[in-house]
């Protein structure tokens, strides 16, 4: 069995690893006063809003000589309701292919410094890209199950670990006139994010996290048609400045 | 403080599981009663189990199986292989075979090449079990355990051979990512080719620095398709002796030169279609002279091998117009149909996303041509493609499952 470890991914981690570690004893900083979008803590705000990009290194396995990562656009809005309630929606744009997820939120802080939370997000994507002198096309619905554990550093250091459930409920592409089968489970994988949230410049907070998907369909490879049915890895860093 | 250890903790798992799919070798456990017999089977013994048969008491991999025999020649020694292909997740076995007194014994492998899933196989077959309602007990197990499952195949008809069909490896048999033993476009994947069930192969050609043909598919020297080695760039910036000296294909072969790999298909395998993709349409010349050659050594073998020049795009036909004669050179044409019939090509060869074509399918062999159709992989697509569609062949990544529903076709 071989097996190999991108160094970025290690990179990041230590990184996060370090950073929280010279923050346990900084100076505290009241959660009500911290900007806020991964991590699991009722909403003090009525909104709260998040812009950023995300980029995704993709698999050879599927992309074959093909090496991109294509930033997408992100604006992760939070609508409070009530209660630890909360609306969580996102929006990743590429223009050529979008992914809009919607769901909600239950918060429960555990004590000073330690929070959960639950959520179920509905996700739908479509694309629209002509490869090789074909018009392909695709849309599908998807399920993300996620559960999110928060730690509160001092100085405003925002630590969430969340673990997702990846799911699809419906793929549907056509390369051309002709449908393209997908023949594709309920359960397509897993992801886990590790994220730091602090205070940047002027009132807004930034959003570093790094999100390791292991999953048989990502649904920004729907243009690959391609037809694997095992986990692969798809390492994803996430930037964003929380307005 | 608990809470730093915990989410450290976290973090290093975290940290820990960060690894790439992990690559299924091929497995082999230890068969005593197998190993230690002399005698293989002889090519009558392997043609007897051949045939579709229903599988019974598993669901693992589907309905029905083909049974194939196929061969390698090595150091001139003839082996001889029964390779049994499914229809869940392009499954196949392949199994080397023995005598003992009046039992024939098979062992080997099976893969599931769309995930990593693979085991052991051991196959017992008693001589006064063979005939037409034949049922032949399967052990197999997962990764290298002792093959603890059963199932029956049980004989069912003959295979299908009615249709003139080619099953075509998609480079020289299967791609880097579907984690085959042996690399895309390197010998020892035409050596398997035929064990996967394909009859025929593509494969892609690039020029060396010193315009030798080899086979490579990528623009670059990539992580893909080689080990780490020093040097990096396009082929055509190395010499092929550089090239053998410091690159080591992703299983460990040599990049080979296109003339190796029709010696090995000419004189080592069974296959009788080979596609050369050039990627390089300056290559034409040299690709001519060595299909001429390896045409004729074919005939002069006792074979028959089609060996066509494939044209993918204006550059590749317009080189291939330049060379003497081409309307009388054996050619695969991607372009359309006005196209092929321009270059008198054998065989035109549309992408499966311009739809089944039926028209134009039965226009182009009514005026004689072939029709193959290129890269199918999905089982319901090769379906429609062979049966509706009524193509003469299809290039896949998974020629087992094109080679299962064409042998299981009533």
């Amino acid at each position: 069995m071989r097996r190999s470890r991108p160094i970025l991914t290690r990179c990041f981690l230590l990184a996060a690893l370090l950073a929280g570690h010279i923050n346990v004893l900084a100076q505290d900083l009241p959660i009500e006063s911290q900007k806020r979008i991964l991590f699991p803590h009722p909403m003090h705000q009525k909104w709260q809003v998040s812009v950023g990009v995300t980029t995704t290194a993709m698999p050879s396995d599927i992309t074959e000589e093909l090496r991109y990562r294509i930033p997408a656009g992100d604006v992760h809005i939070l609508k409070n309701i009530t209660g630890g309630f909360y609306l969580d929606g996102r929006m990743s744009v590429q223009f050529i292919q979008n992914l809009l997820t919607l769901g909600p939120r239950w918060a429960k802080p555990l004590n000073d410094r330690i929070s959960l939370a639950i959520g179920n997000d509905i996700g739908y994507w479509f694309g629209f890209i002509n490869t090789g002198g074909i018009k392909t096309k695709g849309n599908g619905w998807q399920n993300y199950p996620n559960v999110s554990f928060g730690y509160r550093f001092n100085k405003g250091i925002l630590l969430t670990l969340k673990a997702e459930s990846m799911m699809n409920l419906s793929i549907n592409t056509t390369a051309g006139e002709v449908p393209v089968t997908y023949e594709y489970g309920l359960f397509s994988g897993s992801a886990y994010t590790v994220a730091l949230e602090q205070p940047f410049y002027g009132k807004k907070s930034i959003t570093l996290a790094f999100r390791a998907m292991y999953t048989n369909f990502y649904w920004q490879t729907w243009t690959l048609f391609e037809t694997f049915d095992r986990n692969l890895f798809f390492p994803q860093v996430i930037i964003g400045v929380i307005l | 403080m608990l809470i730093h250890k915990i989410i450290y903790f976290l973090c290093s798992v975290l940290l820990l599981s960060c690894h790439q799919t992990l690559k299924p070798e091929v497995p082999e456990v230890a068969w005593t009663q197998f190993d230690s017999l002399p005698r293989k089977l002889s090519v009558q013994q392997f043609h007897n189990l051949q045939g579709v048969y229903s599988i019974i008491g598993t669901d693992d991999f589907g309905p029905l199986a083909v049974l194939k025999w196929s061969y390698t020649v090595q150091e001139q020694d003839t082996l001889h292989y029964m390779s049994i292909l499914c229809e869940n997740e392009a499954a196949y076995f392949i199994c080397s075979g023995k005598r003992s007194g009046t039992n024939t014994l098979l062992k080997g492998y099976w893969r599931k090449p769309v995930n990593t899933e693979t085991g052991t196989v051991r196959i017992h077959i008693p001589d006064e079990t063979v005939g037409k309602k034949m049922a032949i007990q399967v052990n197999y197990g997962d990764d290298e355990e002792t093959p603890d499952k059963t199932m029956t195949l049980t004989y069912l008809r003959p295979l299908n051979t009615k249709q003139d069909f080619e099953i075509i490896g998609h480079r020289g048999g299967g791609r880097m990512g579907d984690l085959l033993p042996a690399s895309e476009n390197s010998v020892a994947l035409l050596r398997m080719a035929s064990q996967l069930g394909a009859t025929g192969v593509e494969i892609d050609i690039q020029l060396t620095k010193d315009s030798i043909p080899v086979l490579y598919h990528d623009d670059k020297i990539n992580d893909r398709l080689t080990q780490k080695a020093g040097i990096r760039g396009s082929l055509n910036e190395y010499t092929f002796e550089e090239l053998s000296a410091q690159i080591h294909l992703k299983n460990g072969e040599r990049i080979p030169t296109l003339e190796q790999a029709l010696k090995t298909i000419v004189f080592e395998t069974p296959l009788h279609y080979v596609w050369l993709d050039a990627k390089d349409s300056a290559s034409h010349h040299l690709l001519r002279k060595l299909q001429t050659e390896y045409i004729q050594k074919a005939t002069s073998n006792g074979r028959t091998v089609e060996i066509t020049i494939g044209i993918h795009d204006e550059a590749n036909l317009n080189n291939f117009k330049k060379l003497p004669l081409y309307q009388s050179i054996p050619s695969l044409c991607e372009l359309d149909t006005t196209e092929v019939k321009a270059i008198n090509s054998k065989i035109w060869a549309p992408m499966w996303t311009e739809g089944l074509q039926k028209e134009q399918v039965q226009a182009m062999q009514a005026s004689g041509k072939k029709v193959f159709v290129w890269t199918i992989d999905k089982a319901k697509d090769i379906r429609e493609f062979m049966l509706e569609g009524g193509y003469d062949g299809i290039v896949s990544n998974y020629p087992s499952l094109v080679a299962f529903y064409y042998y299981t076709r009533e």
